[in-house]
């Protein structure tokens, strides 16, 4: 429960932060970032999105392993 | 004994660092960003400003640069070298129009040593006065066709850079539909045998090919808001591959809601028999029907013909694609072993 309430917390202030940034900041967010130059940061973005596929799959496999282990023990 | 087995794995690994590094290292081609203005009147003499993306103008030679309509080619009187990547040149007024309309779009051609040859796909729109039309092939200065040594990705317009995404997205899908097609196999001698164990190896490539399947989404999403503008569209192939992935979510939901671990195994077998061609015929025949679409390759459906001028892409491109089928087989793998340990455990626990 804790645990659903700290991911609130935490996406609470992920809004808050892209809100206050929407306005004022994004648009030259954007630009120093995705749309800069040879647009770099966009091949960045993509492998940093693979990569965090791949750890959502490892942490899940974990958590799997993990219970198998304690009923193995129990 | 056990890395004689496993060598597939290591190959896969192998193969997807390979062309991370070489994909990330690999420069981008010289190219044409910018033509300004882009519209000029060509019946008096006109001079436009290049600007060019990972040029070097301060090369021996100074470059020449050409109109190209068709296959005709109309030389600049006068092409001067204002900085490293920009170039700013003047044509001779045409006398005639070169085609039977009043505005047409030329492409920009550009050759020099140290760049070879490279082009500005329709990047000056030429505006015509005169009504009578000459046929005349132009001048008689041909490029040489000088090809760069280096090795290099092509370059497009809006695209720059990202061209290589191509070696991290396009092999998301492919490691998906091999996994789906695995998963479709055991299915099959599942439902043919009754033997657990193919349920348990459809179910790990199933979900493997679901999670490839979100990596491709994604990617593709995030790599259209920086190149096309926007992360979603309503386009064949995008929708297509969106029910595609929908129809293996709809799988793992059929999956959990049933109690029974045998008709689990009996009635998602079934469904994966049936989605799998479904699948198939979303993801790969209709977009290849598909009249339009924003999304690269229609008829080849990953998009060479509009991408690749000198094959160093595919050299890169191959390679990734097996590496990713091998990591996503790995991973389904897994999958399916910690499911057979499990339903182990839960007839040992009703026993």
């Amino acid at each position: 429960m804790s645990n659903l309430k700290s991911i609130r917390k935490w996406l609470m202030l992920a809004l808050l932060a892209a809100g206050t940034h929407s306005g004022a900041f994004a648009g030259n967010l954007l630009d120093d970032t995705f749309f800069r130059d040879g647009k770099y940061y966009v091949v960045a973005g993509i492998l940093i999105i693979i990569f965090l596929v791949l750890f959502i799959f490892l942490i899940r496999l974990d958590r799997k392993v993990t219970k198998l282990e304690k009923e193995q023990k129990s | 004994m056990a890395l004689v087995r496993n060598w597939w794995k290591g190959l896969g690994v192998l193969l997807v660092l390979g062309s991370i590094t070489i994909g990330l290292l690999t420069k981008t081609g010289p190219g044409v960003a910018v033509v300004s203005p882009g519209v000029v009147d060509a019946s008096s003499t006109f001079s436009f400003t290049l600007t060019g993306y990972n040029t070097d103008f301060y090369g021996e030679s100074a470059p020449s640069v050409w109109l190209k309509y068709k296959d005709r080619l109309f030389c600049a009187d006068a092409v001067l070298v204002e900085d490293i990547k920009t170039l700013r040149v003047s044509f001779p007024p045409f006398d005639h129009r070169i085609d039977t309309v009043s505005r047409i779009a030329t492409s920009v051609l550009i050759e020099d040593e140290v760049n070879g040859m490279f082009l500005g796909l329709d990047a000056l729109q030429l505006n015509f006065n005169e009504v009578a039309v000459d046929t005349t092939t132009g001048c008689s200065i041909r490029p040489d066709k000088l090809e760069a040594i280096k090795f290099q990705f092509p370059f497009r317009t809006t695209l720059y850079e990202t061209i290589r995404n191509l070696n991290f997205h396009v092999p998301m899908w492919f490691a998906m539909i091999a996994v789906l097609f695995l998963s479709w196999i055991a299915s099959i001698r599942n439902l043919n045998s009754g033997d657990r164990k193919w349920d348990h190896l459809a179910y790990g490539f199933a979900t493997a090919g679901l999670l490839f399947g979100i990596a491709g989404i994604t990617t593709g999403a995030f790599w259209a808001r920086f190149t096309w503008g926007t992360f979603w569209t309503a386009d064949p192939k995008l929708n297509g591959a969106a029910i595609g992935v929908l129809l293996f979510v709809a799988y793992q939901i059929l999956r959990s809601s049933i109690d029974d671990e045998d008709k689990v195994a009996r009635i998602s077998s079934v469904y994966n028999v049936l989605a799998f061609p479904i699948f198939i015929v979303l993801i790969i025949i209709l977009p290849v029907l598909a009249k339009f679409s924003l999304h690269p390759g229609s008829g080849d459906s990953v998009g060479f013909k509009q991408y690749d001028l000198n094959n160093n892409l595919r050299m890169v491109f191959y390679p990734a694609v097996l590496g990713w089928v091998l990591v996503a087989t790995w991973v389904g793998q897994l999958i399916s072993r910690v499911k057979a340990i499990e339903e182990e455990q839960e007839m040992n626990a009703h026993e």
